[in-house]
């Protein structure tokens, strides 16, 4: 093996880590930010799972792209070794193919040198220079897309629909769709008189249950049943209210409609 | 025998001769270590000195026993105003034959030595500083059109006495410029000079013995040209010598400001060279930047031509060097 070849050879294993605490370095900094946008994507409504491992891939991609054109040549590396191991520009001159005269001893001592320097110690994995910076770019963005997410819109225009697309109802339990909740089937006492009420004081355009009912008696059971119907309801009336009077943002609604239809489905489960 | 093993006994022998050689100087010359390491330097590198000093500083002394030391011709020249380019050059003179005819022959002058001592350098004319110029750059001497070599090693120290300013010529720029070094001698601490005293008022008087010859100082100066310099640090030293022109992109501001010429290519060659010496001294094989900047400012120093502002300000030409040499880490 000529000495060329043995320099480049105690140079790979150098290159090999440079390469990884490049991808390590970018690709923290990037699943940050990958993170962040899979945070705002799931406002949004996309499915959480599918968003972080999207974010994850794109990172990883994102990583290995920066590592290879990043990629240190020879000269690179040992400028790099040369002033973390404080060599005084052995390698750089060892490297060099124009020196002539004592070259061959100059090579031998930069093998020497190159064999008893450990990689990790000329790259060794630290965090990302301005990881300051970075975190504080990514806490505004937070905070920003928080803000734009949950942002009482302008106008009314910007909501959308003026109710919410809750579950329809199938049973006493469940909240009413894009019209008035229903009367519970169930007998309660005055249930309806109480969510009218209730309805009535979370906003003025509550949208009202029907009109109270005869009074039914009825048992311990569906009594609890009724009541968490009722909660329900009167839940969905004043969800309802708040986006008639445009306070309700996008993302705050795909919220709200998702814990609606969670509860839909608890109520369906058999207890 | 290896070519790798070979040239590391050369350079043993290289650092072991310069080790002794400083020894022998130190005998007689006392302190000023960097200065006597800077003027051997410049000496194996085949170059030529100017020594700025105080009268009564040793700068006689230290050249005598350089010579002395290396084995080597020396002779020394008193320059004064009424010195003429002959008398340093040497001259044709009329001699009668060996039939009895007459004919010139030329009687060779002071330069012809393998140290050469120019004492008080800008006491002489300008007429007869440039009588050192061929010699010093061709290592010959032309007379009545007859070139005489001469015979390596071939090396000029030149004096300069900063304080007498009166009815001195001032060296012009092309001179200056052919000096490799300029060191400059400061006045010795109260150490220093109760050592001297005690060694220069005592009965004991100590000769410097030889340490080399001249095929061993040829060798030395061959080795000292083989020691590699890398891409990187020739460019480190390209931008230190460019930094010094006032109109270069890499000078800094206080060249600019204060500069009115800057380093000609014989300062990047005597970078290079004196930073070859440097490095093989230190036990290294191929040149740092660190060498680079050790020998800067005695390259640089007399290369550096400040305008008026600076003299009226005080700016030195050693103060701006440092600003150069800043900048060039900078970039």
């Amino acid at each position: 093996m000529s000495i060329d070849s043995a320099l480049r050879a105690a140079f790979r294993r150098f290159e090999r880590r440079a390469i990884a605490v490049a991808f390590v370095r970018s690709f923290s900094i990037g699943l940050l930010i990958s993170l962040l946008a899979a945070e705002m994507a799931g406002l949004a409504g996309a499915p959480a799972a599918t968003a972080a491992a999207a974010a994850v891939a794109v990172a990883a991609i994102a990583s290995a792209a920066y590592a290879w054109i990043a990629w240190p040549g020879m000269l690179a590396l040992a400028r790099r070794i040369d002033e973390r191991a404080r060599l005084n520009d052995l390698l750089v001159t060892a490297i060099d193919a124009r020196a002539g005269g004592m070259h061959a001893v100059v090579r031998r001592a930069g093998l020497a040198a190159l064999a008893k320097e450990p990689a990790a110690r000329v790259y060794p994995f630290e965090l990302p220079r301005h990881w300051r910076r970075w975190l504080l770019a990514a806490g505004v963005m937070q905070a920003v897309a928080l803000q734009v997410a949950f942002r009482a819109p302008a106008s009314r225009a910007q909501t959308g629909p003026t109710s919410l697309a809750l579950p329809a109802a199938t049973d006493s339990a469940s909240a009413g769709g894009n019209r008035a909740p229903q009367q519970p089937r169930t007998e309660s006492s005055a249930p309806d008189v109480q969510l009218a009420e209730a309805g009535s004081r979370s906003s003025g355009q509550a949208q009202r249950g029907p009109a109270a009912g005869a009074d039914r008696p009825a048992s311990a059971g569906s009594a609890a049943v009724n009541a968490d119907g009722d909660r329900l309801r009167l839940a969905a009336a004043d969800a309802n209210a708040q986006i008639a009077s445009g306070r309700v943002p996008l993302a705050r609604r795909a919220i709200v409609e998702r814990y609606f239809a969670n509860i839909q489905s608890q109520r369906k489960r058999p207890q | 025998m290896t070519a790798a093993q070979s040239i590391e006994q050369r350079a043993d022998a290289f650092r072991a001769t310069f080790q002794h050689v400083t020894e022998q100087v130190r005998l007689a010359f006392v302190g000023h270590h960097e200065l006597v390491e800077q003027a051997l330097i410049a000496f194996f590198c085949g170059g030529h000195t100017l020594i700025e000093g105080a009268p009564g500083l040793g700068k006689t002394l230290l050249v005598r026993t350089i010579a002395q030391s290396l084995n080597l011709t020396y002779s020394r020249v008193q320059c004064t105003p009424d010195l003429l380019p002959g008398d340093v050059t040497g001259t044709n003179i009329l001699a009668d034959g060996p039939q009895g005819a007459r004919a010139f022959s030329f009687h060779k002058g002071p330069i012809f030595a393998n140290v050469v001592l120019a004492d008080e350098i800008n006491r002489a004319t300008p007429r007869t500083q440039s009588a050192f110029l061929e010699a010093m750059q061709e290592h010959q001497v032309t007379v009545f059109g007859a070139a005489y070599e001469i015979t390596a090693p071939f090396a000029v120290f030149a004096t300069e006495n900063p304080i007498e300013m009166e009815g001195t010529y001032p060296l012009p720029e092309a001179q200056l410029d052919r000096f490799f070094f300029k060191l400059l001698m400061p006045s010795p601490t109260t150490d220093e000079l109760a050592e001297i005293i005690s060694r220069t008022t005592g009965s004991i008087s100590v000769r410097p013995a030889p340490q080399a010859d001249a095929a061993a100082v040829a060798e030395m100066i061959a080795l000292i040209r083989e020691v590699p310099v890398a891409d990187d640090v020739l460019r480190f030293a390209l931008r230190l010598v460019r930094a010094t022109h006032p109109d270069a992109d890499e000078a800094p501001l206080r060249i600019r400001q204060y500069g009115r010429y800057g380093a000609s290519p014989r300062a990047a060659q005597s970078l290079i060279l004196g930073a070859k010496a440097h490095a093989l001294l230190r036990q290294r094989y191929h040149v740092a930047k660190d060498d680079v900047r050790a020998v800067a400012p005695a390259a640089l120093r007399h290369r550096i031509l400040v305008n008026f502002q600076a003299e009226m300000e005080h700016v030195s030409a050693d103060a701006l060097v440092t600003d150069v040499l800043a900048s060039a880490e900078a970039h």
